[in-house]
């Protein structure tokens, strides 16, 4: 703990490359020689990763403005993708909750001390997703690259955006009809790794929700759900012009359709996690 | 060398006892106690600085109302010592730190886990330090829990508010520096009595980013809302004022994983969420009350 703690201090919490399930064993045999109980656990998991937009692809949504939105073409590069046992904030689940100062968390860039103000503490890395991917979710479900982590309680999860190279220069773009009374846009607009920084002037969405807070004991599946209702909702497009054949029209960048649509991209209520054990036969 | 072996003995003895004890071996314990106060810091009392703005505005407060209570502490395991069900209305202007609640009798140990809630007044709700009888009837009509009432000032330019939320909010799980050491909860020793501060952050209402901790203090953003120039920035003209309007200038204002926060009345009520904190610098869970 203390030699975590130093090296939080020293700026090595960015150490993403370590192995977690390598750190837990660790933790673990440490534990037992006191014969503590192992709250981390060293029990591997293998989990198989998808995909799914959540919304508007099978059916069309409303957003905030009254605009109905089919979309039928939705890039994403994704990058690393990490689940924690800290709670998101303002979650309604509480006990048991993480413990605050881990021995793991440092290693994947995890601040979890005193975060304010909205109290969201990462605790421990439970899982990853290392290998960068690209999907349209527009073609249905995916799967990504397989997962691992460890045994325990899966709260919360980082989603990051990956290469823009990948998806020439963005790393979303997104392509969709929206329709109010008699006005329709057929609407185009993708988005710049600069578009989808934190705070920290990351490509990430920290806090995400895991929904029902599993207790992920064997080998399963985690469902990345995402929005794209969250990306669109606030997005006025009164002022987007028609467009005059069957090319759909690209959002400025300078506009506040774009400014609404990217300040959706930053939503982390737009990505859900969801995990379900593997089938046994 | 009878006592050579009889000293080598004992040493061993005692290490292995020493261990044992680290182990969690049972040592009996006595009773203490645990006083709760709460306390605004200089920021409500007095006030938040130009300096500690990102944009130059200072805040005062003259009002800044909150409702506490439901106190519980509970052992690692969730068997409660106490708990108060009651709740208390306290005025943070009112200088120094004001008395919650006091559980005596307690066994001597680590109890790990502490909770208290700000939740809206009722027709039961006590009157603590600083707040007026005219204060308690306010809160209990209009079902806040917070309200909170103050004027920015930035050169010649000032803008006054009145705010009430009627959030519930359960701070749980907290954890703080007690002796200079992180502490869950509290720690009972025999015959002592463990001082716990329930302390107010009020500069919470100015941060830009509901959820990232690099979030800074501003409060054009906040000016901006006044639509109709009277100087006065009410909690409506905040939620007219959508967060995507909001000059990139004057702050990102994130919203993080938290769903549905589009405008800045949305986006203050949030932030009056995570107000509660412990033992000064401390923090608890933010959860749906018990």
């Amino acid at each position: 703990m203390r030699l975590h703690r130093f090296m939080q201090r020293l700026g090595l919490a960015a150490c993403a490359s370590f192995s977690l399930l390598g750190l837990s064993l660790a933790a673990g045999a440490l534990l037992g020689a006191c014969g503590a109980e192992d709250t981390t656990s060293s029990k591997r998991v293998a989990l198989t990763t998808r995909i799914v937009a959540d919304d508007g692809v099978e059916a069309p949504f409303t957003n905030a403005f009254g605009w109905s939105i089919q979309l039928d073409h939705a890039s994403i590069s994704i990058g690393p993708l990490y689940y924690f046992d800290g709670a998101p904030i303002f979650s309604s689940g509480l006990l048991p909750r993480a413990p605050r100062r881990d021995a793991l968390a440092g290693f994947f860039g995890v601040g979890v001390a005193f975060a304010h103000p909205g109290h969201y503490q990462p605790g421990n890395a439970m899982g990853q997703v290392l290998a960068p991917f690209l999907v349209d979710l527009a073609k249905g479900p995916a799967d990504l690259p397989p997962g691992n982590g460890v045994a325990g309680i899966y709260r919360s999860g980082r989603f990051t955006f990956g290469d823009a190279a990948a998806l020439d220069g963005y790393v979303v773009v997104v392509e969709g009809v929206a329709t109010k009374d008699a006005m329709q846009r057929k609407f185009r607009v993708a988005a710049g790794v600069e578009d989808v920084l934190d705070a920290y002037g990351e490509p990430k969405l920290d806090g995400c929700a895991f929904e029902g807070e599993p207790d992920v004991q064997e080998d399963g599946t985690v469902t990345v759900h995402v929005k794209p209702s969250v990306w669109l909702d606030q997005v006025e497009f009164d002022g987007v012009p028609e467009s005059a054949g069957s090319d759909p029209i690209s959002l400025p960048t300078d506009g506040d359709a774009f400014r609404a649509f990217t300040r959706g991209l930053k939503k982390g209520s737009a990505v859900v996690f969801t995990y379900s054990a593997q089938e046994t036969m | 060398m009878n006592t050579r072996f009889f000293r080598a003995a004992m040493i061993l003895l005692t290490m292995s006892a020493a261990a044992l004890a680290g182990c969690g071996a049972e040592e009996p314990a006595g009773k203490g106690a645990v006083s709760f106060t709460t306390w605004g810091e200089e920021y409500i009392e007095k006030e938040i600085p130009a300096a500690v703005f990102e944009d130059g505005w200072s805040v005062r407060f003259s009002k800044f109302l909150v409702v506490i209570g439901d106190v519980t502490i509970a052992d690692e395991a969730g068997a409660e010592g106490g708990r108060r069900k009651e709740t208390k209305l306290f005025d943070h202007v009112a200088p120094g730190p004001k008395k919650v609640e006091d559980f005596g009798d307690l066994e001597a140990k680590a109890w790990t886990k502490v909770s208290y809630e700000v939740r809206p007044a009722a027709s039961d709700t006590k009157l603590g330090d600083g707040a007026t009888a005219d204060d308690l009837t306010m809160m209990q009509m209009g079902g806040h829990s917070v309200y909170v009432e103050g004027e920015a000032t930035k050169g010649a330019e000032k803008k006054t508010f009145e705010w009430g939320f009627s959030t519930a909010i359960e701070y749980a799980d907290c954890e703080g520096d007690r002796d200079g050491k992180p502490t869950r909860g509290v720690i009972v020793t025999n015959g002592g009595t463990d001082t716990v501060e329930l302390t107010i952050h009020g500069d919470h209402f100015f941060y830009d980013d509901l959820q990232s901790p690099s979030a800074v203090v501003r409060f054009n953003a906040i000016a901006s809302a006044d639509a109709d120039m009277d100087g006065e920035v009410t909690l409506a003209e905040l939620s007219m004022k959508q967060l995507v309007d909001i000059d990139p200038a004057d702050g990102g204002y994130g919203t993080g994983a938290v769903g549905d926060v589009n405008d800045l009345g949305a986006f203050v009520t949030a932030l009056s969420q995570t107000l509660g904190h412990f033992r000064g610098e401390g923090e608890c869970f933010a959860a749906d009350p018990k």
